[in-house]
């Protein structure tokens, strides 16, 4: 194992022994630089933890049946912006680039080469040769431009490429296997987001052969090939055998070893765990935490705990509403709140605690805002006597006659961290209403402000992504916190166009700072997902983007 | 007969009107945004998140949206799925043969063992036959079915290893499924079984049969459980519609293919159009179920008529 690997990385020792040849690799995410161009050395080096892949050949040969948490939406990666969809999607299609998850530059993919203007609003690629599209459709620059220009079509409709594509102005086709695109605006991220998944490249024939039904047909590139797709039961895809242009730091070259994988969405956690342990599926994701930990235990499993970059998993504290308006309420939260404590009761201790707003494993982590609030329950007391909340009769405290009384409005299945929340809280002199909901009334609890605790985590290579949750023009969106800070804003418009990454990191550790010195947010611990996997299964490793398998290093026993 | 049905095919339809209208207005009242269809577990940005709601016509007044449901339903258009980006009608139609399937197996369960039961308990009043067979009943009844479920999966897939525990392909991903969701249905037939029985064996033309000599078995099954069978017979069309809507759980437990399963990803993420197509398609199964139940008692019932 890589000696980077953090320290949540779980592997078994078991499972090296069984490994033998040292065909074991796990886990957690490596972060990506977001520079465009030529990639150069990262200003601020983030942890990358994502092992480099095992060497020596696996058996090819056999099928898996992997388990996700629900069903993909659409295979279309224009039309989807669901986790679900991205794991499969990632076996069917390539990007242009690919984001190596060890070294953390942009590698090959369906683009051998490419470089941009100065003014990092045109950017050039010459495109591999002798590609192959599943339904026969040859790979040019022309499938480029149609994709592309596709995602932007407000037709479309799409949720998440076309925010990926926002700076787009056009694709010119320079000859068959050179591609021109041109940017309206500077996109310091862009060849972050060319190196996801949402912007692979569908075989145009496929699109205007199925039309709205596409996503249910999806045609790509990849390693494997769609089958079938049996609607709340099964997808189901196939080694393509003509593969040879996957990306250089792959475990092998060629086509993939499994002939076969069986994708499954079963929600029921329950159901998910039998069919586990039962040996019916081989790779399970989103494990909950206590059987997780079980699991491991147990020695039978590789049990894998898998990084993502982006914002941990963090509290947002509404600046609008009292007594969060008040900077010394938040000051008392910040230092009152024991993150481990936290960790330890609601998640089994499994992740890592996490205090800025960007993780230790995303670029242009700045370790400037590190321990900015170390746990200190006498601060935290001071803190609430400073704002006037004094001690009431029942312990509860009180200022003018009302008792400081929060609601924390989370998703059902992250009711442990609000219970443990409300426990710790409660030597505090806070109550805590516990409101755990669905995913759709407690997302649009957060975008009204109803409420004065929302949490979540955000999931991607490009740390610029925080805009989503700090920047104003996200107030009734994802800014649940309730920030409209006009300085806070321009760091964060800044940050996105800088095609300079020492400035563009300097830039980032402004906004993190000006972030932490106003404690609009309670960074908890770096999220994870968790996965088990059978014994049988080889090299297990996963992409740097919200932790991914790469299912085409995989090989069985 | 046929004015008898067409009578109550057309009495059907204000009936779905008023239930397509309750159900939509009902789900605007649901706190939650339908955007979470679209966007699944994604942070966006509110810009794109405006942008897809006006692409998608979410925000249209509330009896546009309405109003263009309804003109596009009387056509046969339920619109598409804003989770799934396919039409209603398509969803439904991939996931009814599960569900037909799962919903028949489990009847099947439910009238072999509930009948079963019922008869035993019914010919030995107040024995201990009786009480074991009532006793299970009452398991029947009292026992959640996604506890029962989670039982079998335990026991049954994960400690012997005998069956799988989820999917839809195959017999043997039917069994478990079947067997839970029967459970509960059994135990009402075996009840109203017993007691319908009960009191059928208590009438005087029993009695006459016995005393021309007939057989016991022959008095329970040629004369006292066929005119028993009429309230059981009512029952059973209505355990239908609770077979159906028990097979939301089932098929989530046991992670199957199905309407249930359908509607319940329909639900929780806001997808409208889905959920008012599942409900009205439900909503028209439950009125034709009972007007078959009600055109049943003809068959079983001579004396029955419908003009």
């Amino acid at each position: 194992m890589s000696k980077r690997s953090s320290p949540n990385l779980i592997t078994r020792r078991r499972f090296i022994k069984i490994g033998g040849t040292g065909a074991v690799a796990v886990l957690a995410v490596a972060c990506a630089p977001a520079a465009p161009a030529a990639p150069t050395a990262a200003p601020a080096a983030p942890k990358p933890t994502t092992a480099p892949a095992a060497s020596g050949a696996g058996k090819p040969g056999g099928q898996i049946r992997y388990a996700m948490n629900n069903e993909p939406d659409s295979l279309d990666p224009a039309k989807t912006a669901q986790a679900s969809a991205f794991n499969v999607m990632m076996n069917l299609y390539d990007t242009l680039i690919w984001q190596d998850p060890v070294d953390l530059k942009y590698k090959s993919g369906l683009a051998e080469s490419w470089e941009s203007t100065p003014d990092g609003l045109t950017h050039t690629f010459k495109l591999r040769k002798g590609v192959k599209f599943h339904d026969g459709t040859p790979f040019n620059a022309e499938a480029v431009k149609a994709n592309f220009d596709r995602i932007v079509d407000p037709a479309t409709k799409s949720p998440q490429a076309a925010s990926k594509l926002a700076a787009y102005q056009s694709t010119t086709v320079v000859d068959e296997f050179t591609a021109k695109i041109t940017l309206k605006t500077q996109f310091a991220a862009f060849y972050d987001a060319l190196s996801q998944t949402w912007l692979a490249i569908a075989s145009p024939t496929a699109q205007k052969k199925f039309g709205d039904d596409y996503g249910r047909n999806p045609v790509g590139t990849g390693p494997m090939m769609f089958k079938e797709w049996v609607a709340k039961d099964r997808i189901v895809v196939v080694k393509n055998p003509d593969y040879n242009w996957g990306p250089p730091f792959w475990n092998h070259t060629g086509p993939a070893y499994l002939d076969q994988i069986t994708f499954v969405g079963i929600s029921e956690n329950g159901a998910r765990l039998t069919a586990f342990e039962s040996g019916e599926i081989q790779v399970m994701e989103t494990v909950p935490e206590g059987d997780f930990d079980r699991l491991k235990k147990s020695g039978k499993y590789q049990m894998v705990v898998a990084r993502t970059p982006g914002s941990p998993m963090t509290i947002f504290m509404n600046t609008e509403k009292a007594p969060f308006n008040d900077i010394n309420v938040r000051k008392a939260i910040m230092h009152g709140l024991n993150r481990t404590e936290l960790i330890n009761a609601a998640f089994f201790g499994l992740y890592s605690p996490a205090d800025t707003p960007i993780a230790d494993n995303t670029l242009y982590h700045s370790k400037k805002a590190v321990g900015m609030y170390p746990y200190d329950m006498e601060k935290a007391k001071k803190y609430l006597e400073d704002a006037g909340w004094k001690p009431g009769p029942d312990g509860v405290r009180v200022k003018n006659g009302e008792k400081l009384v929060v609601d924390f409005v989370d998703l059902t299945t992250y009711e442990p961290k609000v219970v443990a929340t409300q426990a710790l809280l409660k030597p505090l002199g806070i109550t805590v209403n516990v409101k755990a909901l669905d995913q759709a009334t407690r997302v649009a609890m957060g975008h009204k402000g109803d409420g004065h605790m929302f949490s979540t985590a955000l999931l991607d290579s490009d740390p610029g992504a925080i805009q989503l949750v700090y920047h104003s023009r996200n107030l009734g969106g994802f800014d649940w916190s309730r920030i409209k800070d006009a300085e806070l804003d321009k760091l964060l418009d800044d940050q996105a166009k800088e095609p300079d990454t020492t400035k563009r990191a300097a830039l980032l550790e402004q906004a993190v700072m000006k972030i932490m010195e106003n404690a609009w947010s309670f960074p908890i611990y770096n999220f994870a997902r968790l996965f088990g996997v059978s014994p049988k299964v080889k090299n297990f490793r996963t992409h740097p983007i919200g932790s991914y398998p790469y299912l085409y290093e995989v090989s069985l026993e | 007969m046929g004015t008898y049905i067409l009578k109550r095919l057309l009495a059907a339809i204000p009936i779905l009107i008023g239930i397509s209208a309750l159900v939509f207005f009902s789900l605007k009242l649901v706190p939650g945004d339908p955007l979470s269809a679209i966007t699944g577990d994604a942070v966006i940005g509110k810009e794109e998140a405006d942008r897809l709601r006006e692409q998608y016509g979410l925000n249209d007044a509330l009896h546009v949206q309405y109003l263009s449901f309804v003109g596009r339903a009387i056509q046969g258009d339920l619109g598409r799925s804003l989770q799934f980006k396919r039409p209603v009608i398509d969803e439904i139609r991939a996931q009814l043969p599960a569900t037909l399937q799962l919903t028949a197996a489990a009847m099947v369960v439910a009238l072999t063992v509930g009948l079963g039961l019922g008869i035993l308990a019914a010919i030995r009043p107040h024995s201990l036959l009786d009480g074991l067979t009532m006793s299970i009943a009452m398991a029947g009844v009292s026992f959640p079915s996604f506890w029962v479920g989670l039982m079998l999966l335990l026991i049954f897939s994960l400690a012997l290893g005998w069956l799988p525990a989820t999917g839809t392909e195959g017999f043997e991903r039917l069994i478990m499924p079947a067997a839970t969701l029967g459970f509960g249905a059994a135990a009402i037939i075996a009840r109203l079984t017993r007691s319908s029985l009960l009191e059928v064996l208590q009438q005087q033309y029993i009695v006459t049969a016995r005393a021309k000599g007939l057989s016991f078995v022959k008095v329970v099954f040629r004369h006292a459980l066929r005119n028993a069978l009429i309230p059981v017979v009512t029952i059973v069309g209505l355990q239908f519609g609770n077979l159906l809507a028990g097979a939301v759980v089932i098929e989530t437990v046991f992670s199957r293919q199905g309407i249930g399963r359908l509607l319940v990803t329909a639900i929780l993420g806001r997808d409208f159009p889905l959920v008012q197509g599942v409900i009205l398609f439900v909503a028209s199964v439950y009125v034709i179920v009972n007007l078959l139940v009600d055109l049943s008692y003809a068959l079983i019932d001579p004396r029955i008529r419908y003009a």
